[in-house]
């Protein structure tokens, strides 16, 4: 029961966070772009006074704000994110276009970066104070500081680059579809994959790195060994839960970083996603995809942060009780 | 059965204006709230029920029980630092119960309090000089260097060294760290100082040596103080006058030697049986008085009287009916005792209570 | 020992002046642990250059007569118009597509994300505190909104908002400011809220109120110092981040608009200019030399503030024993203040 209740919880707030962003990108654009400006956008530079009446009344914008308001609420209600100023085509259109390559980064980001993070951080909480934990706080330290895009430039400077150029083209900028073959898509993704996952892998080693090492000193832990469970079951059973919950709560934070690391390695190897176009429309000044965008992009940190609840919950029953 | 209302100590030919605080039927319940979606009340917890009290000038009130009896709270309350559900606190005759903040203010000048923790009651990253000078701060009274003599003159009054008012409280012991507290207590002269068990958390020697300081004080001040402990050899050496606290309520209350001498309530004779007596062969000679069962919750306390599920003493009366508190046939007025069935002279209780748990 | 050297050392003793010992406090003895730290220091080391860098920018730029902004088409840029390499024509580290000097422009760059970084961590830290300690002393529904307020600006996904805002009115410094601003004030917020929380209830906290000290006495005068480590450690962690997020605002062209030679932006052109190596690596260098310089002053600060925790780079052996030596007399020392 109090699951379910925790979860309900969880669910209006998102659907607040929502409406509240919502409305303010809709008050944003509404104070700055002024529906007269949209009006001549979609009407285009040869428009006179009677074709843009007509195209503001087609539109609603001669209505007052609230009525404007109202009627952008119902849309989104329908999945309906308008036109893009530029292009003419609905914006959710857009977005399925560049879903493809927006997915493939940040599933196999994602993947990647959870896979080396707890790896190293759990080969190194068994192995504390080794070679190989040594080596690996250095990565991180070298890891953490990073901004994303300089780690993707000189990826493609030290390994694009001398490799293209002696003839070894499986590495390439830019995205090829699934359907172009899996080897043409994963030369394309793995330096992106690998951009993506270093700086995050960095902290989430650290992260569990740190977690498992404060579970392994815990008295329960001490207990299971005395009792003479071997030491692979001591490892997985146990602490396995309990030092979990610092990693999911970080993956919860970082679905927001995600967002901006997406945005920044699509810039950096020209991979046409969504967040590459979201850039490209605020250099054009492309008002209703980027408000698109923005509303597309906080339901999906919402869904995360959703799902990252419940596993919160699964994994930690004292959150249920609360 | 009505509560008893404040009685004066009689025959001391004194006005009351002699009178520094007077606490009427206190009482503070803390809520407990319950698990829902709204923020409900649950359940009270009753803290200090109906407790009354009174401190003269150049007084010293003792104020015993055990951990839970509600002694600190009311301590609190008389010194405005928790607000009261019910009752009244008068200090000379003036009104202060539950006053704002700022009306509060020019009687925190006349109230102050010393602490049990000398390692919390200290902030850890200010100067001592910085600690004692505070009330000066607050109230405005002094400033610069007119602020760092009067700390000084304070720190000596108080046995410490003046030099070392730039010090941090890290670099004191224990029992300087408490006079440290008497120092900033005393900056504003105040007329009361409430001492929350100052010396519990010291070791003997230096018990000693804080309560002389704090007996000195008195004379050269004229303080009245309000002494809680739960040590009743202390409050013996420092207090006239003595309330024994259980569960929020007053059990009994006397002058010093009648109360030790002849406990009349069943729970202090218990408390008394209980101290280790200074003399080995006096104390073969007396009985423990053994209480069974533990102290109850202040959320659900026993109907009538409070003390009846571990009374050695208690009948079908002690269930239902409240007693008051009033002096027993045979004391003097000032010696009064809530219980149905007090102690009379040479009962042996350690018997009963032994009859009973068989 | 002899007996003359054991009257020697209880004479010292006896005649060593009461007066001369005096209480040294928390920031005193944090800076000498703090300069005992060889890694530490050399992050200071590093900082100190960068700043130096920024400040005589104009005076690199006047000795080698090219300005910041000044386009050298000519020995700038060779025959087809790509940059020129480090060393060749005066230009000590090469030049940009435009043939302005790239070390001059870098220079200047330190400039811009010093600043950024400086600024906004100083405002995010003074705001924060303060929104921490009213939050936390309060307590009550002032808690309670100011409390979803931090969390909310937690939250936000700090791109979608630059995005959005850069979208709306024309990318400039102004807004780079504010959103890292915004950002960092909650992470300082709502550390100085938590342990503003558990201090509210520490007796001497209590002492106060008794003596009548106001609540904004209490929370600027005897919850303040408890509370300036952390903030101090995480500001100092705060910087790289800001630094950072001004180079990928100004990456992607929502950040500080060109021609400003933040690093950001000379990168976002290189990006097409790949093949001169000199144009990505030197920013780049610089970027990562600064970020990584706070990052580990940071965790320095960490240390010397309480040596109990691990460090990132735990060093030697002997720095591991000298380490436990310090956290065992710090433990003494400590345990008290506590």
């Amino acid at each position: 029961m109090g699951t379910v209740r925790f979860l309900i919880r969880r669910i209006i707030a998102g659907i607040i966070v929502i409406w509240f962003v919502a409305t303010l990108t809709f008050l944003l654009f509404f104070k700055a772009v002024p529906p007269i400006d949209v009006a001549r956008l979609l009407a285009g530079k040869a428009a006179r006074p009677p074709q843009l009446a007509a195209i503001a009344r087609t539109h609603g914008l001669d209505q007052p704000w609230y009525t404007q308001y109202g009627h952008y609420l119902g849309r989104l209600l329908h999945g309906d994110l308008g036109y893009s100023y530029y292009s003419q085509e609905p914006v959710t259109t857009i977005i399925k276009q560049g879903l493809p390559a927006t997915l493939s980064l940040v599933i196999g980001g994602v993947l990647l970066w959870l896979i080396v993070g707890l790896g190293v951080g759990i080969l190194s909480a068994t192995r504390p104070r080794t070679l190989f934990d040594r080596t690996a706080t250095m990565g991180v330290l070298a890891g953490v500081s990073a901004p994303v895009f300089v780690l993707g430039q000189l990826l493609i400077l030290i390994v694009f680059l001398p490799l293209s150029q002696h003839g070894f083209t499986w590495i390439t900028t830019g995205y090829n579809p699934i359907s172009d073959g899996i080897s043409a898509w994963a030369g394309a993704m793995l330096l992106p994959w690998i951009t993506l996952a270093v700086v995050q892998a960095a902290v989430y080693t650290r992260l569990s790195r740190g977690s498992l090492l404060d579970t392994l000193g815990e008295d329960y832990i001490r207990t299971a060994r005395a009792k003479g469970l071997t030491e692979r079951r001591v490892l997985f059973r146990h602490p396995s839960r309990a030092a979990m919950t610092p990693v999911v709560s970080q993956l919860g934070v970082d679905v927001g970083t995600l967002l901006g690391g997406v945005v920044v390695v699509e810039q950096v190897f020209g991979l046409q996603g969504i967040g590459q176009q979201t850039v490209q429309a605020i250099t054009q000044g492309d008002g209703q995809l980027v408000l698109g965008f923005v509303i597309f992009a906080t339901v999906f940190v919402v869904v995360a942060n959703l799902v990252v609840d419940m596993v919160y919950a699964a994994l930690d029953p004292r959150v249920r009780v609360s | 059965m009505t509560r008893p209302t404040v009685d004066d100590f009689p025959s001391e030919a004194d006005p009351d204006g002699d009178i520094l605080i007077r606490a009427d039927r206190v009482t503070k319940h803390f809520p407990v709230y319950g698990t829902g979606i709204v923020r409900r009340a649950a359940a009270q917890v009753q803290a200090v029920d109906g407790v009354s009290l009174t401190i003269r000038r150049g007084q010293t009130v003792g104020l015993v029980g055990e951990t839970g009896c509600g002694k600190s709270t009311l301590a609190r309350c008389i010194a405005g630092l928790i607000p009261v559900t019910s009752g009244k606190v008068c200090f000379e005759g003036r009104d202060i119960t539950n006053l704002s903040r700022r009306k509060m203010q020019p009687y925190r000048r006349e109230i102050q309090m010393i602490f049990q923790d000398p390692y919390g009651s200290l902030n850890p990253r200010r100067r001592v000089g910085a600690i004692i000078g505070d009330p000066y701060a607050v109230h405005k009274t002094a400033t610069g260097s007119q602020r760092k003599k009067s700390v000084q003159e304070l720190m000596e009054r108080v046995g410490l060294n003046p030099e070392h008012y730039n010090r941090f409280p890290a670099e004191f012991s224990g029992g300087q760290r408490q006079r440290i507290g008497v120092a900033r207590a005393l900056a504003l002269r105040p007329k009361l100082i409430i001492c929350d068990e100052p010396v519990s958390a010291l070791d003997v020697s230096i018990q000693a040596q804080v309560l002389n300081l704090l007996a000195d004080l008195q004379a050269d001040f004229g303080l009245s103080y309000l002494f809680i402990a739960h040590d009743l050899e202390v409050v013996r050496h420092v207090s006239e006058t003595v309330t024994v606290m259980y569960l929020g309520r007053v059990a009994e209350t006397g002058q010093g030697d009648q109360v030790y001498g002849h406990p009349r309530h069943p729970y202090t004779a218990a408390l008394l049986s209980a101290a280790p007596a200074a003399d080995p062969d006096a104390a073969a000679d007396r009985q423990r008085l053994i209480l069974t069962g533990d102290v109850p919750s202040p959320i659900n306390p026993p109907s009538g009287c409070r003390f009846h599920p571990r009374c050695p003493k208690a009948q079908d009366l002690c269930t239902t009916a409240e007693p008051a508190l009033e002096s027993k046939a045979g004391d003097p007025s000032a010696h009064r005792t809530a219980c149905h069935f007090p102690v009379e002279a040479g009962e042996n209780l350690a018997r009963e209570a032994r009859r009973d748990s068989s | 020992m002899s007996i003359t050297d054991v009257t020697f050392v209880a004479q010292a003793v006896e005649s060593a002046p009461e007066e001369a010992i005096e209480g040294r406090g928390q920031w005193a003895l944090t800076w000498r642990r703090l300069r005992s730290d060889r890694v530490a220091m050399a992050s200071i080391g590093v900082i100190v250059f960068v700043m130096l860098a920024a400040i005589f920018a104009p005076l690199v730029a006047a000795l080698l007569h090219h300005g910041e902004y000044q386009s050298f088409t000519n020995a700038g840029t060779n025959a087809f118009g790509q940059p020129v390499g480090p060393g060749v024509h005066g230009f000590p580290i090469g030049t940009d597509f435009l043939g302005r000097d790239l070390l001059v422009r870098v220079m200047y760059g330190a400039r811009i994300s010093l600043e950024v970084g400086i600024f906004t961590t100083l405002a995010a830290a003074i705001l924060g505190t303060s929104i921490g300690l009213i939050a936390g002393y309060f307590g009550g529904w002032v808690d309670n909104i100011l409390a979803r307020f931090i969390d909310a600006a937690l939250a936000f996904p700090l791109i979608v908002l630059s995005l959005a805002l850069a979208a709306v009115f024309h990318p400039n410094l102004a807004i780079v400011l504010g959103v890292i601003t915004f950002f960092s004030w909650a992470g300082i917020s709502r550390v100085v809220r938590g342990q503003t929380l558990s201090l509210k209830e520490k007796e001497y906290i209590e002492a106060a109120r008794s003596l009548g000290a106001g609540p904004w006495r209490i929370m600027f005068i005897d919850i303040l110092p408890n509370v300036l480590g952390p903030v101090l450690v995480l500001s100092t962690l705060f910087i790289p981040t800001a630094v950072s997020f001004e180079a990928t605002l100004s990456y992607l062209g929502i950040g500080v608009p060109p021609p400003a030679p933040s690093w950001g932006n000379i990168l976002s052109e290189a990006q097409q200019h790949i093949s001169s190596w000199w144009y990505v690596v030197f920013p780049a260098a610089a970027l990562l030399i600064t970020t990584l310089a706070f990052n580990l002053l940071g965790d320095g600060f960490r240390d010397a503030m309480d040596p109990r925790t691990e460090r990132l780079l735990a060093g030697s052996k002997a720095g591991r024993r000298k380490g436990r030596r310090m956290a065992l007399a710090a433990d003494a020392a400590t345990s008290e203040a506590s």
